[in-house]
Parts: structure tokens; C-alpha cells; sequence
């Protein structure tokens, strides 16, 4: 009787404590400061005109566009230029910023934190570890099933755990600020605020918008929602507190201030950034970065056209602090080729799907690329146009010479823009193989071999990234990178691995 | 990009939305030309000695500026 009755209480005993199982909350702010917490500014030294200014977008594309970045990284390591001061420098030791979604933040987050042995680590930790198996592996341990029970803990807490433990090592973000200052980049991790549709970063300046301390927040909490792919994991939540919220920024205040006529993207971020005080938002629920942007470009691009970014270079360059500016585009994105318009049969649901998954992210993926590249092309442009002036002008020794914003000590314009993507690879099977790759957590060991030193190849026959390297010094010449013809027929020959 | 000076007989260090955008004259006395987006901006001239200038800020929209000609907003030493 009594062994029956114990049994009729179990399941609730279990529903009763899985409600106490709760996902890792993100702290209060106790002292808001913007000398303090993770942010640009407390990361990094002061830049220098006389030294490259490089900034790094990784894509999103699972472990595809983890190993892409990484090759891209292990390339960088291999740039060696001769600096204004005469020394040998790594162009890997100017990278100030690494902005990433989704895959990508893998690699981002792991050199954060470990710069040291990133080379030698991240590989075995995750580009060649089966980490899809053994987050699904999880889905069949009974602990996990009176967990997910609870309505507060759910996949994404589960898989955030699996990536705190067995890759980044239980650090916070308290961690990468007790680095020291200028030893690793400043990382700009993107997840959406599906709430409102935005961008998301985990900085110390978006969670003073949520009032909350990012430095209690476990690195593997952004990284997992950064890469928190809709409909297989759950939204991830943070909390949003109403107290000691420090003032709202002065853009802000000047973007939504009443009679205004500003643009609009203007005042779409300041009504988003706004939205974190309003009384009923107690909580943000976050989504994959591609959502809103799968380049982890939209950052950079919002950094190199306003002062209204937290982490603005705009700011650095009147500050005349950035010379030879260097944004570097990792993407991995993918592209099917289609055969349904060959045939009267419309395509199936899981075709269409995909459609509707990839090609409004494609599209604005795109749109990123030429917005960036337009920018910088525009700027160039500008910076010619008051040279030529200046040129006129000097016959007449009363004339003033105009100051031209885009200089710095003696460099003018100085920007490279280049994007590496699969579409440049010139051997068409090798190209095909790599943009069908799918978006997974397990690639197979020649795959991720392939990508690397396609990253690699890529970068060095980028013809902007060539000229922007000659640029910055007249000796430099691109290192020969050869994709390896045996592992090509492994990956591509007879239907690849 | 919009383009905006800061002409003031004193140098100062141009602040816009409380960010800085360092001095607005050059070491020859150049007056320099700052970028920021177009919109509705504060902007102050600040100096390291505690002066004050006049006005102390200015709420003005900058838009449709050119780097020959970027707009001004004036300072005074007071």
C-alpha cells in the first residue's frame, strides 16, 4: 500500500523538483561604470595610426564556418609585414575585434580566452570532435529528461552546459576582462532578440541596457546563443532588471527625442535598445545570430559609419587613432545547386524549407557584403575628392589647406575590405564540394583539413587583401598556399568522405 | 558620413554624444574636420584646464555635410 502510494507521489515529486531546475541567470548590475566591463575600451590599448587596425567577422555555418575562421586565423598567424618602427610584426597581433555568429563564435570566443593555445587546442576541442553526437547523446540520459521538464531549463541550457564544460573551461566573461589589457581581441558575440528582431551583442554596453553585469555571464552562454539554431534548441533567456539601470546613452536620447527627423535605422536601433526599460520587458529570449545577420558583419558595418556604436571606430579615426583599417570577412556560406525548373513538379516541403530558412539570410548576408564594400569605396572616394582639392588650391598660398578626415599622421583612406567565400575557389569541383557542405556540429577530419587551407588559399589570392598588405608595406608578397591535390580527390572524388 | 568642425579660438577636445573625438584643432592650429552619422547630436568642447565654453553644448542636427565644406558649430572661451 505504502510502496503504491510512493509511487503514485513519484512523478509529481519529479515535476515538483524539476520546476527548481533553472537556466544560469545573468546577474544584476551592482556599480555601473564605463570604465568597467567588458567593453572596447577595457579590453584594448589605445590604437595606433602607425599600427593596422584589423577586425575579423566570422560567419555562421556550424562546424563548416568554425574550421573556415580557424584557417583564416591560422593564416593570419603566417602575415608578417615590416612595421613603420622597422620590427617584424604578425598581422594575427593587430587583430582589435573579432565580431562572430552562430559557428564562427567558436572560434572567435576560444581565441578570446585562450589566444595562447588556441592553435593547438580549439582543434581537438571542437573543429574535429563529433560535438552533434554527444549534445544528442545527452537527449537520452534520464538527469536530462527530469531537467527538461522544468519550463526554465530547456535545450539550449543543456547544450550551453555541454559547451561550458567540455570546451571553454567554465570561463566568464569576468575572465576574458582579468586578461591582460591588449592580449586577446575584444569579442563581439551576435545572437537575435527574437522579442524584437535585433541584433544582440554580449557586451558590457548592450547589458547595461538589460541593467545586468555580463562578467557573471559563462562565455559558452553567448556562444550558445549565438549559435542557437531555431526549432532544434529553444530560446535562450536573459534576465532584464529594473534596477540600478545606468542612464541611457545620449544617441539614444537624441534619436527618439520628440520632432525629430532622423533616419531610420537610426531611430530602429534607438527604439530597440529602448525597449530593454520598458516595464513589461522582463526578459530577453535570444536566437541564433544569422536571424538578424549570419557575416557578424552588421556590428562592423555599424562601427565604421557611426559614432552611435559602443564599440565605434568612427570615434578611433576623428580621434585620428586608426590608420590602415583592415575588415576581414570569413563566410561560409553555402549554395545548393537546383534542378526543379527542369521538371513541371513543384519542389517538396523540405526543399521549400530550406528556401525559406536560407534566402531572406542570404539576401541580407549579401546586402552586408555591399553595404561594407560601398562604404569603404565611398570613403576612398571622399578622401580623393579633398586631396584634388587641396591640389587645386595650392597655387594660392592664402588659401587654407583643407583638413582631410580621412587621414591619419601621413596615410590617407587606408581601408581593405575582403570578403573570403567559396565562390572564389577556381576549381569547380572543389568549389561545388564546399558550398553543398551542410550546416552540422560534425564535419569529417579531411573536410575540416580542406577547409582550412581553403581559408588559407583564399586570403592569400584576395586581391584586396594583396593590395591592402602592399599597401602597408612595398616588400610584402602573398605566401604560396596550395590546396592540396590529394585531399581534394579524398573530399570531392566519387562522392567525397 | 557627415562632416562638421568645431571653430572655437581655444582648443578643446569635441565631444559628441559624450563620446570624444579628440581635439578640434591640430598641433599647427588646423582646425580639424570630424565624421560622425547624420542626425540629431549634442556636442561640447571641452578643455582640460576646467573652462567653460559658450555655449556649454549645442543640440544640432548634422546632415547632408561634405568634407569641403563640413558644417560648423561654433565655440566661445568664456
Amino acid at each position: 500500500m505504502r510502496v503504491s502510494a510512493l509511487a503514485k507521489l513519484l512523478p509529481l515529486a519529479v515535476a515538483l523538483c524539476a520546476g527548481c531546475v533553472h537556466y544560469h541567470e545573468n546577474p544584476p548590475l551592482t556599480a555601473m561604470s564605463p570604465e568597467k566591463g567588458y567593453r572596447y575600451r577595457t579590453v584594448r590599448e589605445e590604437p595606433r595610426s602607425d599600427k593596422p587596425f584589423v577586425l575579423l567577422a566570422f560567419s555562421g555555418g556550424g562546424t563548416r564556418a568554425a574550421a573556415f575562421s580557424f584557417g583564416l586565423m591560422e593564416e593570419l598567424r603566417e602575415v608578417r609585414y615590416a612595421a613603420q618602427d622597422g620590427s617584424n610584426r604578425r598581422l594575427i597581433d593587430d587583430v582589435e575585434i573579432i565580431s562572430s555568429v552562430s559557428g564562427g563564435s567558436f572560434t572567435s570566443a576560444y581565441y578570446a580566452l585562450f589566444p595562447e593555445r588556441f592553435f593547438t587546442d580549439f582543434p581537438g576541442r571542437f573543429l574535429y570532435r563529433d560535438i552533434q553526437r554527444a549534445l544528442f547523446l545527452r537527449l537520452f540520459n534520464p538527469y536530462n529528461w527530469y531537467r527538461l521538464a522544468s519550463p526554465d531549463f530547456s535545450r539550449i541550457d543543456m547544450a550551453e552546459e555541454f559547451y561550458n564544460n567540455a570546451v571553454f573551461e567554465r570561463k566568464t566573461f569576468a575572465d576574458l576582462l582579468s586578461r591582460p589589457r591588449g592580449s586577446s581581441p575584444f569579442l563581439v558575440l551576435n545572437a537575435t532578440d527574437i522579442g524584437i528582431a535585433h541584433r544582440f551583442e554580449f557586451t558590457q554596453d548592450q547589458f547595461d541596457l538589460l541593467c545586468s553585469d555580463l562578467s557573471g555571464v559563462a562565455v559558452s552562454r553567448g556562444v550558445a546563443a549565438s549559435s542557437n539554431f531555431p526549432v532544434a534548441f529553444a530560446p535562450l533567456t536573459m534576465n532584464i532588471y529594473s534596477e540600478k539601470c545606468p542612464e541611457l546613452p545620449e544617441w539614444i536620447r537624441n534619436a527618439l527625442a520628440p520632432g525629430g527627423d532622423e533616419g531610420k535605422r537610426r531611430v530602429a536601433d534607438a527604439v530597440a535598445a529602448n525597449s530593454y526599460r520598458e516595464p513589461d520587458r522582463r526578459y530577453a529570449h535570444l536566437l541564433d545570430g544569422g536571424l538578424s545577420d549570419n557575416l557578424g558583419l552588421r556590428g562592423p558595418f555599424h562601427a565604421v559609419t557611426t559614432t552611435d556604436s559602443a564599440w565605434s571606430l568612427v570615434e578611433l579615426m576623428d580621434q585620428k587613432k586608426v590608420g590602415r583599417l583592415f575588415v576581414l570577412s570569413a563566410n561560409a556560406k553555402t549554395s545548393k545547386k537546383r534542378s526543379w525548373d527542369a521538371k513541371s513538379e513543384p519542389p517538396g516541403i523540405k526543399s521549400v524549407l530550406d528556401v525559406v530558412m536560407n534566402g531572406p539570410m542570404d539576401d541580407v548576408s549579401f546586402d552586408s557584403v555591399e553595404m561594407t564594400d560601398g562604404h569603404f569605396r565611398q570613403m576612398r572616394q571622399l578622401s580623393r575628392t579633398v586631396d584634388s582639392c587641396n591640389k587645386l588650391l595650392k597655387p594660392f598660398p592664402r588659401a587654407p589647406q583643407l583638413d582631410n578626415p580621412f587621414s591619419s599622421g601621413t596615410s590617407r583612406a587606408a581601408y581593405t575590405f575582403a570578403e573570403l567565400t567559396f565562390d572564389d575557389i577556381p576549381d569547380p569541383r572543389l568549389r561545388r564540394r564546399l558550398q553543398e557542405l551542410p550546416t552540422t556540429f560534425s564535419l569529417p577530419s579531411r573536410t575540416v583539413d580542406l577547409l582550412r587551407v581553403s581559408a588559407g588559399y583564399l586570403l592569400m589570392h584576395s586581391s584586396e587583401f594583396v593590395s591592402g598588405m602592399q599597401e602597408l608595406d612595398p616588400n610584402w608578397v602573398p605566401r604560396e598556399v596550395k590546396i592540396d591535390g590529394k585531399l581534394v580527390e579524398e573530399v570531392c572524388g566519387a562522392g567525397g568522405e | 558620413m557627415e562632416f562638421f568642425t568645431c571653430p572655437c579660438p581655444e582648443t578643446g577636445d569635441v565631444m559628441l554624444d559624450d563620446k570624444n573625438l579628440g581635439p578640434n584643432r591640430d598641433a599647427g592650429g588646423k582646425l580639424l574636420t570630424k565624421q560622425c552619422n547624420p542626425g540629431l547630436h549634442t556636442v561640447v568642447l571641452r578643455f582640460s584646464d576646467g573652462r567653460c565654453c559658450d555655449p556649454s553644448s549645442v543640440k544640432v542636427r548634422i546632415r547632408e555635410t561634405d568634407p569641403i565644406l563640413p558644417m560648423e558649430v561654433p565655440f566661445k572661451c568664456v
